[in-house]
């Protein structure tokens, strides 16, 4: 059983242990139909959502840190 | 078989119950994001044998959803030299001038796409690769497929906006 806050691939629970370190950004935790819950941004964009199953927990993390979310916090 | 990392430009952000459709349509491997500037986006990473199949194959999976489609993909690839030097990022503006006049370099810089009123606009993909193999620059390498990619999914959007994609599905297989 997987924690409140923590999602069940390491390597997307250390992406949002990244993203908790900046102010401008918040984990979400929903468990809404496919979605674990996202990622939002006080800049008010779209929010990045995150898959309860993705076919590849890379590709979440990559987009962590490729800029799709950073991007946002740093407006 | 390659996996391609690629960005699609959607017409509107999905909703919560679309987003489970996008992921049942087979989007599992793209994340949905958005920019502050209110762009939304799919960042893919998707497994194929050429890149344009990879684009192809999501393109088909964001239409299975009702009122949903690409409108680009990638970063966009026609740029100003303003914009080439801010991607650049070790290049100014003057420069890449200096270097499109043939006043430096060893000429043959790409030439414009559109030029008007003193406005030229490039493809990202060419001026890259110039500066690359021509200059020594140490910039990512751009996938010329994604310029072909973006091009053809705005010529849809504005072929399906007047309604005439049969006429310009034609166009395309002749010309």
């Amino acid at each position: 059983m997987v924690g409140r806050g923590r999602h069940q691939h390491n390597e997307i629970n250390g992406a949002f242990k990244r993203v908790r370190k900046i102010p401008s950004l918040s984990v979400v935790e929903s468990h809404n139909g496919h979605r674990w819950g996202w990622i939002q941004c006080v800049c008010g964009s779209t929010p990045f959502k995150v898959w309860s199953t993705p076919r590849n927990q890379e590709t979440m993390r990559k987009a962590f840190s490729n800029g799709s979310v950073s991007m946002s916090a740093a407006a | 078989m390659t996996t391609w990392n690629f960005r699609v430009m959607l017409n509107r952000a999905p909703s919560d119950e679309e987003m489970d459709n996008l992921y049942d349509a087979g989007l599992d491997d793209c994340a949905v994001a958005g920019g502050p500037d209110g762009s939304v986006y799919l960042t893919c990473d998707r497994a194929s044998e050429s890149f344009l199949e990879a684009i192809a194959s999501v393109l088909v999976q964001i239409r299975t959803v009702d009122g949903l489609w690409a409108v680009g993909v990638g970063q966009g690839d026609a740029v100003t030299l303003g914009d080439a030097a801010r991607r650049h990022g070790g290049r100014t503006q003057a420069s890449l001038r200096q270097l499109a006049s043939g006043q430096r370099g060893p000429g043959g810089f790409p030439p414009p796409l559109i030029e008007a009123d003193n406005i030229s606009v490039y493809s990202w993909g060419e001026v890259a690769e110039w500066l690359r193999t021509e200059m020594g620059d140490d910039i990512p390498q751009v996938n010329r497929d994604i310029a072909l990619a973006d091009a053809a999914v705005k010529l849809a959007c504005r072929a399906r906006a007047v309604h005439q994609e049969t006429q310009v599905r034609r166009l395309l297989e002749v010309a």
